[in-house]
Formats: C-alpha cells, structure tokens, sequence
C-alpha cells in the first residue's frame, strides 16, 4: 500500500515533535508547590492594590496584576494573569467597567468559588455616583480620596487575616490626612483659574470633591475614540475662560491634547501644557498615595496655586 | 491529584483542545479554500460579521455571547454565499470578490451602528473577534477519576465544546460526501452531468467554512484564524498529489501547529524565558514556520 503510507508519513513527524516537547517540559513551568499557609489575595490596580497590601500586611501573598503604566480599560491578561487569579482565595478589584477585559474572567472565577469583590460599588450610593451618560457610572471613584477611604473597612472586613482592621483604621486616617492636604493644595488655586482640562473623563470624582470644574476630550472609558465636535468645543471653553494650563495623563496618547493646545493658539490664546497627571495607573509615582499629591500638587502650579506653601504630612503615607 | 496536574487541567485542558480542534477543522476546511483561491475569506469574515452582530442585538436586546454568535454566523454565511454568487455571475476573480463583499458588508455594519440606537452601547468587533485562548480556564474535578464522567466534561468552556462538536462533525461530514465533493472542486460540469448537485454540496462547504471560522474566532483570535485556514494547506499543497493526500496533510500539519504552538507558548518558554507568552500569537508562527520549513526541504520529484 504504497499511497496509504506516502499519506500517512507526515503524521510520524508531525505527532512526534509535540509529544517529545510535553515530555521534555513536563513539569518545568510551574515550580510553585507544596504547602501554602498564607491567603493568596489578587488585586487589579495600584489603586486597589496598595489598600490591600497594606491592610494584609505579612498576612498575605498579595499580586497586583496591573503594572504602574498600564491603561485598565484596555488591560488583557496573560496565561500568568489567569493562573495567579485562579489560585487566589480572593480577588479584588474596582468595579463599574473599569477592568472591561477582564470582568468575565471575574465572573466565571466567582462562578468557582473565589471570593470576587469589587471596591467601588461596595463604598458609594447612588447619590454620590458620577455618570456621563445614562446608566453608565463613571468608575474613576478614587480621585476622591475621601470617598475612596471608605475601601478600608470594605478589605478589611473581607480578608481573613489578623490585625487587619487594626492595619485598615491606621491606613485610614493616613488617607484621610492625604484628603485635607489634596484640599488644602486645591485652594491654593484662584477660584476663576479653577478650570481642569484632561485628556479624558477620569477627574470628575476630583473636581467635585475639591471643587474644581472638569473637562475632557475623551469619555469615562479610554476605548472609544475623541470626536472633532468634543475637541472644537474645549477649544471654545479654554477661549472663553482663558484656562491658563491643559494636562496630559500618562496612560493616554498626547495627541489629543495637543490638538487643543494647537487649536487654542491658532485663536489667539495660549494655553500651556500643565504637565503630566496620573489617572488610571500611579506611573512615576508608582503608589496611589504619591499619585495623588503629585496629581494635586502639578494642578495647582500650573493653574496659578501655590502648593509649596502646603506642607507634606509626616508618616509613612508614600 | 498533584499540584502540576491540577494546574494543567486549570489552566491548559481546555485551551489546549480548543486550539487543537479549532486548527484541525480550520486546516481541513482552509484546503478547500486555498484549492480555490478563496483564502483571503478569513479577513473577509472578521469584517462582514458587524452587521450581524448589530441586528443579533437589535433583535434581542442583549450581548449575550449566544446572541453575538449567532448574529456574526448569519453575517457570515451571507458574506460567504455572496462572495460566491458575485464571483459567478460577474465572472470575477475570487479576491475581488472578496474585497466587494467585505467592504460592503462592514460599511452596512458601521451605518446600522450610527443610525439605530446600538450607538451608545459598546458594540464592536471585539465582541467577537479578540477571542483569547488564556481566558478558557476550567475549574477541575476533585479526582482525576471524575474527568472520565460526562456530565463533568460537560462543564468545560462553551467554546472547547463548540469546536470540539466541529472537529467531529466536519470531517465525518466531508467523508460522507467525499466523491461528489472531488468532482465537484476540480470538474463541475462533469459532477452536474452525474447529477451530484455540485452547487449545493459547495453551499453545504460554505456554511461550514462560515461556522468553523466564527467558532474559531471567539476562542483564538481573528489573526490566528486566518494563519490556520492558510499556511497548512499551502504547506501540504507542496507535496501533495491527490485530494486526499492534501486534505489529510493539511490538516494533520495543522493539528501539530496547534499543539506545538501552544505547548511553546505556555510549557517552553516559562522555562527559557521566565514567563509564558501568548499562545494564539505562537500557534501562528508555529503554522508560517511549517510552512517556511516545508518550502524549503521539499523533495521535486
């Protein structure tokens, strides 16, 4: 049967390669065995994650799964992704559409068994929730840190550790502390100046807390794109209210901006670029508590405040 | 059940049969394609299944990913019977029949987006297309005995079954109809003169095609479809020498691409590079290079 082999022969080499390679592999990836006595707890952002890592202390084996530079609203996982959040014991994440990619990842892993908690739906009611448009809340609660606060006691009372509402009442008044010092930056600022114009809709929790009125060019979520109507209209708004500064943010392409900066100038009025702000991920700040102050504090300068004049707290609040 | 199997079931079980079945299937139905210049049909699809996708969620209101399935498998049996039909009587090249097709369907998508009221709701391609062979984990059974039981591989991803149910159903289906088949690929006037009805067993082979590509396509990802529906036949069509030949080849080539592809992804480089790299991505250089390999050391005889 001269044609049923020359048919068959490429199945030898074919199978052969793919079964020695599982059998030279077998068991090399995955190292970590044995006895795991620690909670395994994943978080989604820095955000999320460093209110958790503080809270758990030596408690637990936290991951936080976004890097520091990393847009949440596109976030894809990995297969590492995947395999420290089907190991965890509890997930934590913050909620309202933020982590759009991964939501039915935490869902069917809630489905297993895992308790999944998200942050933001667990500390707001209605009536302190943003939304642009209709029935899609604004997920960015951690601009205000106030609010964002209350997390403490949502973690604390979730994860199965010792001293953690200890750990979640001191982490508290620290952010609290932070809240009065972001204030007291905010009002450094003239009140006509007080006028935020970013590249999209993260600041509005902000604006509303520390009372400066906000404005982007994209929408609550990064994945759809700026329409010219939205840009020609900031134009007109930084015009009309001569806004002495717009900012970037550093999970979102400049382009945008620019375009306003460039349309501002070709009317007349020169609007500077007022730095670069930390919206969905802590970036060169790496924590929350740093991404915050330096949001605050590169608002204030470029809107004509005056942040030096406020002093840092003294603690460990970095 | 120890830890390393535990984690291969989690993790690996159903991807790495979804990548099988899924690049057998694709592979088997992708010979077809290739024999007849159609395989640019792959993109063509990825692009045609928007408007389905808007009136699957017009008509039920949801993006349920049942609903969303089933809107981009009408779209794209449409695409696939009008690329046909336009080839035919405009007496057109395939390609360019393709790039008519496409266009028009994705224009006709992006109109019904702006004009009906699924404007405000997140709906695009992704829903379908950006499908990501990490996200099929599966939560195991407690003994390894239990895998054997129905009702517990029942359980695994929708879309492992799905393909699984294709790889079984496609090949069984070709068998059944092989004679007619053959004439009707290389000789349609001789298989109309047999009374075979060689249109209507090209249908069947379109609605297939159709299916197979937009049950892979939300399990691996759009690019990988297209590598998988191409580079094993073009691979076989080197040294192949009847139908049969070439069709088994394709697909076994397209069988050891899917493996060796996912198994480099996930088991290889953890152990080379420190972290595992994603695997859709793998598979499909895993298919060019079969291909580049094949090109290069085939016998001319």
């Amino acid at each position: 049967m001269p044609r049923l082999t020359s048919t068959l022969r490429p199945f030898a080499w074919a199978l052969a390669a793919p079964l020695s390679l599982l059998l030279w592999s077998c068991g090399a990836g995955e190292v970590e065995a044995g006895e795991h006595v620690r909670p395994r707890v994943v978080c989604t952002t820095a955000m999320v994650g460093d209110l958790v890592r503080e809270i758990a202390g030596e408690e637990a084996d936290v991951t936080v799964l976004f890097g520091a530079d990393v847009d949440p609203h596109l976030f894809r996982p990995t297969r590492d992704d995947v395999a420290a959040i089907t190991a965890a014991s509890v997930v934590f994440h913050s909620g309202y559409g933020l982590e759009a990619y991964l939501e039915p990842t935490l869902a069917k892993i809630a489905d297993g068994g895992t308790t999944v908690v998200a942050l933001a739906p667990n500390i707001a009611d209605e009536t302190e929730l943003s939304s642009e448009t209709e029935g899609v809340v604004d997920p960015h609660l951690w601009m205000d840190v106030k609010l964002w606060a209350r997390c403490c006691d949502v973690i604390a009372s979730t994860l199965p550790v010792n001293g953690a509402r200890e750990r979640a009442d001191a982490l508290r008044s620290e952010l609290l502390a932070l809240d009065a010092e972001v204030e007291a930056v905010v009002a450094t600022i003239p009140q006509r100046s007080r006028v935020l114009i970013t590249a999209h809709d993260a600041f509005a929790y902000f604006g509303r807390r520390y009372g400066v009125e906000v404005h982007a060019v994209q929408g609550v979520s990064t994945a759809s794109e700026a329409g010219l109507r939205a840009i020609e209209e900031l134009v007109d708004l930084i015009v009309a209210r001569e806004a002495p500064a717009v900012f970037f943010e550093s999970t979102v392409s400049e382009r945008n901006v620019r375009a306003l900066v460039e349309g501002a100038g070709s009317r007349g009025h020169t609007v500077a670029i007022g730095g670069v702000l930390h919206s969905d991920a802590p970036g060169e700040a790496r924590t929350y508590a740093a991404m915050i102050r330096h949001n605050a504090r590169t608002i204030a300068d470029a809107l004509g405040g005056d942040a030096a004049s406020v002093t840092e707290p003294e603690g460990p609040a970095q | 059940m120890s830890e390393a199997l535990r984690t291969f079931l989690t993790l690996d079980l159903a991807p790495l049969l979804a990548v099988t079945f899924a690049a057998g299937t694709l592979a088997l139905l992708g010979a077809f394609l290739v024999l007849e210049r159609r395989a640019m049909i792959g993109d063509a699809v990825a692009h045609s299944v928007l408007p389905g996708l808007v009136i699957a969620f017009l008509v039920t209101g949801t993006r349920a990913p049942s609903a969303m399935l089933l809107g981009a498998l009408g779209a794209a049996v449409v695409a696939s019977g009008a690329i046909g039909t336009i080839g035919r009587f405009g007496r057109l090249d395939p390609t360019v029949a393709i790039g008519i097709v496409f266009t028009t369907l994705f224009a006709l998508g992006v109109l019904l987006v702006e004009t009906s009221g699924a404007r405000n709701v997140d709906l695009d391609l992704d829903c379908v297309l950006s499908g990501q062979l990490e996200l099929l984990f599966w939560t195991p059974p407690a003994t390894a005995v239990d895998l054997l039981r129905p009702a517990v591989l029942a359980t695994l991803p929708r879309e492992t079954l799905l393909l699984g149910a294709l790889f079984a159903a496609v090949p069984a289906l070709l068998a059944l109809v092989w004679r007619p088949l053959e004439a009707a690929v290389f000789d349609p006037t001789y298989a109309r003169t047999r009374g075979t009805a060689p249109r209507l067993l090209r249908a069947g082979l379109f609605i297939l095609q159709a299916a197979a590509i937009v049950a892979s396509f939300e399990a691996l990802g759009s690019i990988l479809v297209i590598a998988l529906l191409t580079c094993p036949a073009a691979a076989a069509r080197l040294d192949a020498r009847t139908l049969l030949g070439y069709v088994t080849r394709s697909c076994v080539y397209g069988l050891f691409a899917g493996v060796t592809g996912y198994l480099l992804a996930t088991r290889t480089a953890p152990a080379v590079l420190g972290s595992s790299i994603d695997a859709s991505g793998t598979v499909a250089v895993c298919a060019g290079t079969l291909l580049a390999v094949r090109a290069l050391v085939v016998r001319r005889s």
